[in-house]
């Protein structure tokens, strides 16, 4: 019999990611500053967030590229000084609106990016000496070096600090937990599968790490009841001293005298994957 | 980022940086006088403290202390003259001074060479935003170029990082040749599969450059000047060919860095974040007033 099998955080997507609410931000950085040693993340979440920021980076790209340039041009302007803020700011809350309709993500990547760029291009606006003008020549494709920055520096804890491990998960577990706990996504559904089937595989508990309180958090009991454990990053470090208690994960499901539905239909997934 | 008067009209992308491998540390200004000079202090220093040491003796019955102390003295100094093992103490605290010293300022010129190229990365970012805001070069050109670079960037970091730490334990090993060597080796071993494939990166990168650079120029004066860039003035499987390539080559680089970076964590109003360069870029490209 053994105790205190603990693997690891799974982290979803979102904890890498910029947050809008800057607490949520810092529950996440001092998490990952606690934890980031025993955190995991899964190929299915390195490649949707990869493909999410590479889409924002592109359509922003776009957006500097062509509408800003024209708007630039219809308006008769050929440099930028720190008088013209206003024109750059009508363009911005023009066509942020229009931006997020037309390039909708699930993730807040893009405003994220655009809100980075903005931003840099106010301060820097702002701090030109009077009667200084800029090129638009200069000026656009600075914002786009900048661009390359801000989307290299989301990227970066995706490619490196933190274990990523490569799994495929069979479309049956996926299912199953897509039919147990009721999820609304396939992309969240693939990585709470993922982080299943690594805690069966490797017979060590897992916690799925998530700030996402409207798909995940609030499946927590449904997900529980199939053997996986989520919670956000503030109290992730409580459940594994209690996952520390529990015996591993294939001894703690031969202990149940009777399994739920939802129990059966997982394990019998589960044992048909992990033995392939 | 620094943008130079000529940086300003030209794009010019040359292959003009081979980061280096620490050498192997040997002795430097070696001369024989100064040799010479720290042995005869040593055998000076150990013939003291050995009268030192016969001072400390309880008084002697048999003996004239001042007798004994003459012959100590020379038995002393003969016997260290033919001691290798003596001459080669004194050689390995020359060698552990030197190596200070050498350790030292090598760093401090490995440090600043990185920021060096680290300014000029973040130019070339800029030269290739640049000829693609004039060009109606698909997405990809940009964004494949611009990982490229920025995975060169990474690199520099991890280096410093690891090197940082290496310093350290160089310059405490000092006066260990055998562990001394053995970082070196260890340093070497582990930048050699970086060092080629970012060399081979940086090549495959410049090419796609040059060859979207020179065939839109018309003559040779028009090289790297800022122009306007029309992808039917190149082949297109040729640029494509590139930039598979240089992908390839990326994704081997992130493999080969991963396990050497830290996890940080993106915020839109971080200070530090790497191309802070606009309003450099804003000023120098600014007309003087008047």
């Amino acid at each position: 019999m053994s105790f205190g099998q603990f693997e690891g955080f799974f982290l979803d997507t979102c904890i890498l990611l910029p947050h809008p609410l800057e607490s949520m931000m810092q529950a996440c950085s001092d998490f990952l500053k606690e934890a980031a040693s025993q955190c995991i993340i899964s190929s299915s979440v390195k490649t949707e967030a990869l493909d999410l920021i590479e889409y924002s980076h592109n359509a922003i790209v776009s957006f500097i590229h062509d509408p800003l340039k024209s708007y630039l041009e219809s308006k008769g302007v050929k440099e930028l000084s720190n008088r013209d803020g206003k024109i750059i700011a009508d363009f911005f809350s023009e066509q942020k609106a229009q931006l997020r309709k037309l390039h909708y993500t699930r993730s807040n990547i893009q405003n994220e990016m655009l809100g980075a760029v903005e931003n840099y291009v106010a301060s820097q606006l702002h701090s030109l000496k009077d009667g200084k003008k800029i090129p638009i020549g200069i000026f656009l494709p600075v914002l786009a070096a900048e661009l390359a920055v801000v989307k290299h520096k989301m990227e970066a804890p995706f490619k490196g600090g933190i274990r990523c491990e490569e799994i495929k998960p069979s479309d049956s577990v996926v299912s199953e937990v897509v039919l147990c706990a009721i999820m609304s996504n396939d992309q969240d559904a693939l990585h709470l599968a993922s982080a299943l089937h690594y805690q069966f595989k490797c017979n060590k508990w897992v916690i799925f790490v998530t700030t996402d309180q409207k798909d995940i958090l609030t499946k927590e009991a449904e997900l529980r009841e199939i053997f996986l454990q989520c919670s956000t990053p503030e109290w992730a470090l409580d459940y594994r001293m209690d996952a520390t208690k529990k015996k591993a994960p294939l001894e703690h499901v031969q202990d149940i005298k009777s399994y739920t539905t939802k129990q059966n239909q997982i394990l019998g997934a589960m044992k048909k994957a992990v033995k392939t | 980022m620094s943008l130079s008067d000529e940086k300003r009209s030209d794009n010019l992308e040359l292959l003009r940086r081979n980061i280096p491998f620490p050498q192997r540390l040997e002795c430097e200004g070696d001369t024989v006088n100064k040799t010479f000079k720290d042995y005869k202090t040593a055998i000076i220093e150990t013939v003291n403290c050995n009268l030192e040491l016969l001072d400390e003796l309880p008084p002697l019955k048999t003996l004239n202390i001042e007798d004994v102390r003459k012959r100590l003295r020379k038995m002393v100094e003969d016997n260290l003259k033919k001691d290798p093992v003596f001459e080669k103490s004194i050689e390995i605290v020359r060698y552990a001074d030197d190596i200070w010293k050498y350790v030292d300022s090598y760093f401090r010129e490995i440090f600043d060479f990185h920021d060096s190229i680290r300014k000029q990365l973040n130019s070339e970012i800029l030269d290739v935003c640049r000829m693609f805001f004039n060009s109606d070069l698909p997405m990809a050109f940009l964004t494949t170029i611009e990982d490229a670079i920025l995975i060169e960037n990474d690199y520099l970091d991890a280096y410093d990082k690891l090197i940082r730490k290496e310093r350290l334990n160089l310059l405490v090993s000092r006066n260990n040749r055998k562990r001394f060597e053995r970082l070196c080796d260890d340093h070497n071993r582990w930048t050699k599969p970086f060092t080629e494939r970012m060399d081979k990166l940086e090549r495959t990168r410049i090419k796609l450059f040059w060859y979207t650079d020179f065939s839109n120029s018309a003559t040779s004066d028009e090289i790297f000047k800022v122009k306007s860039i029309k992808s039917n003035a190149l082949d297109m499987k040729i640029i494509q060919d590139f930039i598979d390539d240089l992908r390839k080559q990326i994704k081997e680089m992130e493999t080969l860095i991963a396990p050497k970076m830290e996890i940080s964590l993106f915020t839109s109003y971080d200070k530090n974040i790497g191309a802070r360069s606009i309003r450099k870029i804003m000023e120098l490209a600014d007309v003087p007033e008047g």
